[in-house]
């Protein structure tokens, strides 16, 4: 595939890989720990296992830590709950991407309700569920828009598009999360030991790099956007650690045939015109963090799924076993969790970061098992 | 729904909805082309272009001159690895290391029935030693 297979050759990474082990060494033996680097997006992560970089690298001298940037796995399950009630209304066809399906609430998940009768439409694009709600005009068509600000643009040129057509069978039931806040709230944590970021290389395309210059100037640590192809995060991880090696704290852009310095004028206008900041969103594993959701405009409350049929909006605790929360703050590892390969599988998911494919425990059990160094000693009986 | 796939536009399909038809792989499907134009870039000078399409929408152009500039760059910083690794190799001490006799005995137990493979399998063997 052009623009992807480039990126992989095994020659270009194994150079890099050297360059990151000689200059990190130094770095992680002064620490007396490892580099921590906090892959922001959900994207990298499965990019990191996927391509079993975690094991090319040195693990005296680098850890990655899982952030929380797969929005799928911190949808709370209060949401997922609107989102059964409002499937379950029999006027409304309800449309989601595939990786929302399997999120499980209190009372099971969205497949689960179409199994049950509800009218629950897989769509790879909103503009798709648009064209249900032009053949369907007797029902009503509910688009559940979820994502950071990679897929805002999207959801926010749909709804214009709505509008411009005056198609009144269509509205949004509005879940987007804003990474800025989130981030933040990640720097003012208190047993923060992150060294370094890399940063989310899709966002970044449509906020660009700007907004991530408080990470380099207010809490000193240097921040690389990245691809997503293993030589783009092989690459941004040594810049990374080059600016820790040079004493540097800087926004650095490795992604620069997607990402540019101002981000993409035309998405941030679309945004801006539908979208406006919720004073908080729930997020699953971390509470709430200000401004870290938005809603829709007054403007566009005929299209707004929460206005027009109203949602229970009820807070629901994560089931007691589950430790997603812990995973997402980066305070255990996916294998650590009580029910990790256990009670959630992929397969059977409890927590939602074993539902998508960008979630830190779905990519632990799918690569992470031949991962030998991550593998702690089991007493073995002899034959 | 993060991850964005490259396909190349190949028609306009819809001017006033700004729609366009891409090529992935083979696969062809309608997508929204309003981020990836302005006025430097009118919608039909996105025929041809590489674009990054998330959800039905064309969110960035691919820029080919960087993601040269970025292969190049690995490129040398592996090349400058590799000089790196020759310059070591003319360590006088590394020069008193006997010559590793391992590969001999492999091949020569590998190759007893067949000469000729094993000369090559040991050859092999030598490249990749020092491509490590």
């Amino acid at each position: 595939m052009r623009f992807a297979d480039e990126f992989r050759d095994p020659h270009k990474a194994r150079v890099l890989v050297n360059e990151i082990a000689r200059l990190a060494a130094p770095l992680a033996a002064a620490r007396r720990r490892p580099l921590q680097i906090m892959e922001v997006c959900g994207g990298h992560t499965h990019t990191i296992f996927r391509y079993g970089l975690k094991t090319l690298l040195p693990e005296d001298s680098i850890e990655f830590v899982h952030g929380p940037g797969c929005p799928v796995c911190v949808l709370p399950m209060g949401r997922v709950d609107d989102c059964i009630a409002l499937a379950r209304n029999p006027a409304i066809i309800f449309t989601t991407f595939g990786d929302a399906m399997r999120v499980p609430g209190s009372q099971g998940s969205l497949l689960q309700a179409k199994a049950n009768g509800a009218d629950v439409r897989m769509v790879y694009s909103p503009l798709d569920a648009l064209r249900i709600a032009r053949l369907n005009p007797q029902r009503e068509v509910v688009f559940f828009a979820l994502g950071f600000e990679t897929t805002m643009p999207s959801t926010a040129l749909t709804v214009l598009q709505a509008q411009l057509e005056g198609i009144g069978n269509f509205s949004l039931f509005c879940n987007h999360i804003t990474i800025i806040p989130t981030m933040q709230a990640i720097l003012d944590s208190p047993d923060l030991r992150l060294d370094g970021f890399l940063g989310p290389g899709h966002v970044s395309m449509v906020i660009g790099n700007r907004p991530y210059d408080f990470i380099a100037e207010r809490y000193r640590r240097p921040i690389v956007v990245a691809g997503f192809e293993p030589l783009d995060l092989l690459q941004s991880l040594w810049m990374v650690v080059k600016q820790l090696a040079e004493g540097r704290c800087e926004v650095e852009n490795q992604y620069t045939r997607i990402v540019s310095e101002t981000g993409n004028a035309a998405a941030l206008a679309a945004v801006n015109r539908v979208f406006e900041l919720r004073e908080f969103f729930e997020w699953r594993g971390l509470g709430s963090i200000d401004q870290s959701g938005v809603r829709m405009r007054e403007e566009f409350a005929a299209l707004d799924a929460e206005i027009k049929f109203g949602v229970p909006n009820i807070k629901i605790a994560d089931p007691a076993s589950c430790q997603c929360g812990e995973v997402l703050k980066g305070v255990i590892k996916p294998r650590q969790c009580k029910v990790f390969g256990t009670a959630c599988t992929p397969e059977k998911p409890l927590g939602a970061l074993m539902v998508s494919s960008e979630g830190a425990c779905s990519a632990y059990y799918q690569y992470g098992r031949i991962d030998v160094k991550d593998r702690r000693p089991t007493p073995t009986t002899p034959a | 729904m993060c991850l964005g796939i490259p396909g190349r536009v190949v028609a306009i399909a819809d001017v006033d909805n700004q729609l366009g038809i891409i090529d992935v792989c083979g696969v062809r499907r309608q997508v929204n082309l309003a981020c990836v134009i302005d006025e430097a870039h009118p919608l039909q000078s996105c025929v041809g272009a590489w674009v990054l399409v998330h959800v039905g929408f064309a969110m960035s152009r691919i820029d080919e001159e960087e993601a040269r500039l970025t292969l190049e760059l690995l490129q040398q910083l592996g090349e400058a690895q590799s000089e790196l690794d020759a310059m070591r190799e003319v360590d006088p001490r590394t020069l008193e290391e006997p010559p590793p006799p391992v590969n001999d005995g492999v091949g020569a137990g590998a190759g007893a029935g067949a000469g000729a493979g094993a000369g090559a399998g040991t050859r092999e063997h030598d490249i990749h030693s020092t491509g490590l």
